[in-house]
């Protein structure tokens, strides 16, 4: 949520900073003197906007993965890549053991 | 209930083999319940239960799954009907479970699935050199599928056959170079064929992509041990250093093996891993 909050905040304050910086011009312009730069405000408004949205929404996508990439495999053990699912065959331990399982809790 | 669904998903999607576990979930926590909330997943995890029933041999729970799935998906599913002929697989009907998987592929000769179960039964019927054969020709078709290079691979083990063996390890080191399980792999089927030296190499390469493989350092020590003793009986210039090339990784191997035991166990354990460390190297 709060990733959210701040994604939502950062593109709010960026939208008010450009709509700053019109109004800024348009009084520039009525005033009629000469334009020189943004007020610091405004620029500063700008850059911390830029900021946590940057942040939100990196944070917003999903979590960072490893960079090393070994890391996937890293804590994979034999049981389940030696597995193979699709050639699965049923004439094996499991037919016996399970019956033998079922007759002893059944008595 | 949502955790047992969710460790069901992860069992799935992870190529777990629990299926006495997958079954009891089932019994415990889902069974009983309307799972209608889960909406697509249901049929995913009635398959699950539906196949894990035929590994256990749970026959009743298997019909029962087959029976809902069959009336939501209609006879025409393909999907259905290879379930179908599994159960027949599971009641050793191999002929119409294989009927079933022929009509099947000659509607569709893609299909892999299909083609995969033709060869599972040939195996459940021990024709092993049949179901080389197969696979080999379904190999031909799809390269880059790494569940049936290991198949092929198992097989030819089956078979003594470590060359091959071999050859489909290292299409799997190919496919995925960065698995220190393929390295483990190729490494302990070149040990059995007695080529020490590749298999060193490969175990150390294991090991430096994964630290933590306990594996490829028994198999540092012994590929070492036995290039040790082979070149005892050779009296050449040479062999000295060998042996003390040897004897260092020897005991690197060692005091690695030693301190993983220390860093996962209590006293007791690590005074039996020196012992039979001891007879390893002896022996």
């Amino acid at each position: 949520m709060g990733k959210k909050l701040l994604l939502i905040v950062g593109l709010i304050a960026l939208a008010h900073a450009g709509y700053s910086a019109a109004q800024h011009r348009v009084f520039i312009r009525l005033t009629e003197q000469q334009f020189q730069t943004l007020p610091a405000d405004i620029i500063f408004q700008t850059l911390l906007a830029f900021l946590a949205c940057c942040i939100g929404s990196v944070q917003f996508f999903g979590r960072f993965k490893p960079i090393l990439i070994t890391a996937e495999w890293q804590n994979k053990t034999w049981d389940t890549l030696g597995n193979r699912p699709s050639f699965m065959t049923f004439n094996h331990r499991g037919r016996y053991l399970y019956r033998f399982l079922q007759a002893s809790s059944s008595t | 209930m949502q955790a047992a669904v969710e460790k069901l998903r992860k069992y799935r999607d992870e190529n777990y083999r629990c299926h006495d576990e997958v079954l009891e979930i089932w019994q415990k926590h889902l069974s009983q319940r309307n799972l209608s909330s889960l909406g697509d997943e249901k049929w995913l995890i009635l398959e699950q239960v539906l196949k894990s029933a035929l590994q256990c041999n749970q026959l009743d729970v298997a019909d029962k799954c087959t029976e809902i799935l069959a009336k939501q998906f209609k006879q025409t599913s393909r999907r259905i009907s290879t379930l179908y002929a599994m159960s027949y697989e599971a009641r050793d009907d191999y002929d119409r479970a294989d009927k079933i998987y022929q009509s099947l592929s000659q509607d569709n000769e893609t299909d892999s699935t299909v083609r995969k179960r033709q060869i599972s039964i040939l195996k459940a019927q021990n024709k092993i050199k049949d179901a080389i054969n197969e696979l080999n020709g379904y190999l031909q078709l799809y390269q880059t599928d790494v569940e049936a290079w290991s198949e092929l691979c198992e097989l030819y083990l089956i078979e003594h056959d470590y060359a091959k063996a071999a050859f489909c390890a290292e299409e799997l080191l190919l496919i995925n170079p960065h698995n220190h399980l393929n390295h483990e792999r190729y490494a302990s089927i070149r040990y059995s064929q007695g080529l020490y030296e590749v298999a060193r190499s490969y175990y150390f390469s294991a090991y430096k992509i994964n630290s933590s493989n306990i594996r490829t350092l028994y198999g540092i020590l012994l590929t070492s041990m036995n290039l040790m003793n082979r070149n005892l009986n050779t009296t050449s210039t040479t062999s000295a250093l060998n042996r003390d090339e040897n004897l260092e990784y020897i005991s690197w191997a060692k005091d690695k093996l030693i301190e993983k035991y220390k860093e996962q166990s209590n006293q007791e354990l690590t005074s039996i891993v020196d012992i039979s460390l001891q007879n390893l190297m002896t022996g």
